[in-house]
């Protein structure tokens, strides 16, 4: 610590805490965090035989949708188990949590998969899978996946001052976006943060009429034009499929070698 | 007063620039600009109220944002306290000639429209005594090539969010290799999804982590061109 760092704990009559009050505040946020330990709780379906079995490690957001995909192709065998989509709002802490869930989930599942894009961990995520040897689906981020990577090329040049919704990202706008980045209490930085952007582009996995009500109010909420582009949830349905058939060919190769 | 609380005027100058370290932190631009105009009035030259009190709070917020205490939007709010600061200072720094370590071209790459971080890096290497030329977001290579030539500037800074973007860093790179004029300019990378290897990779200068190391990276680069030149 330097000496005007030093300084700067011990100051002043600050009017809000200033620096020492929040690094108070913190100390006290790490101590809970240290009592929360990083269980494993998969929902499954239908529990199926344990040396079949195969968990994926998602992303909040995409838990709904998997499980969809899971139940209309009868894929029992497979289970899921989120990590917190707010995650993003700090993604250093993803490669972390989807690790401690690989970890945890080697000792009970024959196949591990991670339903998550790169997702501003800059590398580390796949840094992280492949020391562990688990797949994830492909693409920088669940718009990536869900639009197709080469649809969403497109969009993206089509307007580089995109902002993306998806079903889940339109039902928690207030806490994901609003709350996390404090624009409920302090909206003056509305134009530091989306400034430059031009339309809102709602990435529809299965739209209703309410869905769509929500993704029109966020793009009142930015003043901007929405498109609606129905993407369904193909992206995950082929993955999933397309990775339980290696697990199955790996179950397979196996039971040959026994 | 900018609070009820706490009458700026009575603290002595010491007491008064580590409040404005706290109302900086804190992101208070009402207080700074009081703060400024107290030492202003106490006749503090524009240029030490701009590196002790503004530039120095930039930097603890920029040391707490890197090690996970503060977040984007405390930033923010701490950056747009500084920019309140900034207003009064500017032009007073134009009339008392502070010094000018360098000028640099700055701009988010082609395909990226993200600025947060570019405009941070901007107003600290503006506090520090840069010239800044902000070229705004979506730059294609000829933008940073020919305003770098145009306004014979010593550094190129590029900032990119995306992984899609940032390759593009290479192209403005390659460029210059292309005219022959690499080393006529200090190439600084930064970006959320960058790092050391990336900036090696494309053949940049420096990669810099936040906006602090932006500074003392410039700073650094252009000492020791500037040795070098003398040398020769």
């Amino acid at each position: 610590m330097s000496e005007a760092d030093a300084q700067t704990s011990k100051i002043s009559p600050a009017r809000r805490g200033g620096r020492a009050g929040r690094l108070e505040a913190h100390v006290r946020r790490g101590v809970r965090k240290t009592s929360a330990s990083a269980t494993l709780n998969a929902w499954s379906l239908t529990p199926g035989d344990p040396a079949t079995r195969t968990l994926v490690i998602a992303c909040g957001a995409l838990i709904a949708e998997l499980q969809q995909v899971i139940r209309l192709n009868g894929l029992d065998h497979i289970e899921v188990t989120a990590v917190p989509a707010d995650y993003h709002a700090t993604p250093d802490k993803i490669p972390d949590a989807v690790a401690a869930k690989i970890r945890a989930a080697k000792q009970r599942y024959a196949h591990v998969l991670v339903g998550f894009g790169d997702c501003g961990t800059r590398g580390r995520l796949d840094e992280i899978l492949a020391q562990e040897g688990v797949e994830r689906i492909e693409g920088a981020h669940c718009y990536a996946f869900y639009a197709g990577l080469d649809r969403f090329a497109q969009l993206h040049d089509e307007a580089a001052g995109t902002f993306y919704l998806t079903d889940f990202l339109a039902r928690h706008f207030d806490k994901l976006t609003l709350k996390a980045l404090k624009l409920d209490t302090h909206p003056e930085l509305k134009s530091d943060y989306f400034g430059n952007y031009t339309r809102v582009v709602y990435l529809a996995q299965l739209p209703t009429p309410e869905r769509l009500a929500r993704a029109q109010a966020v793009a009142a909420w930015f003043g901007l034009p929405l498109t609606v582009v129905e993407t369904g949830v193909a992206g995950l349905d082929d993955w999933l499929k397309a990775a339980d058939r290696t697990s199955a060919d790996q179950n397979s190769a196996a039971r040959a070698a026994k | 007063m900018a609070d009820d609380d706490l009458d700026l005027n009575t603290l002595n100058d010491e007491e008064l620039v580590e409040q404005m370290w706290d109302d900086l932190y804190d992101g208070l631009g009402e207080a700074i600009e009081e703060s400024v105009e107290i030492l202003l009035a106490r006749g503090w030259t524009p240029y030490d109220i701009l590196t002790k009190a503004l530039v120095e709070g930039m930097r603890i917020v920029g040391v707490d944002f890197r090690d996970g205490i503060l977040f984007v939007p405390e930033v923010l709010m701490s950056a747009n306290a500084m920019k309140a600061g900034m207003a009064i200072l500017r032009p007073l720094l134009v009339e008392t000639g502070a010094p000018k370590v360098g000028k640099m071209v700055i701009g988010t790459v082609k395909g990226d429209i993200h600025d947060i971080g570019k405009n941070l890096v901007c107003m600290m290497m503006e506090g520090a005594g840069f010239e800044v030329i902000d070229l705004g977001i979506n730059n294609p290579v000829d933008n940073y090539i020919n305003t770098a030539l145009e306004q014979n500037a010593e550094i190129i800074g590029m900032s990119a969010l995306l992984t899609t973007t940032m390759p593009y860093m290479k192209v403005v790179i390659d460029t210059l290799k292309d005219k022959g004029i690499r080393s006529d300019f200090i190439v600084l990378v930064g970006g959320a999804p960058l790092n050391e290897a990336f900036a090696d990779a494309i053949g940049a200068d420096a990669y810099c982590r936040d906006a602090a190391v932006a500074v003392e990276t410039a700073k650094s680069l252009i000492s020791r061109r500037q040795g070098a030149m003398g040398s020769q």
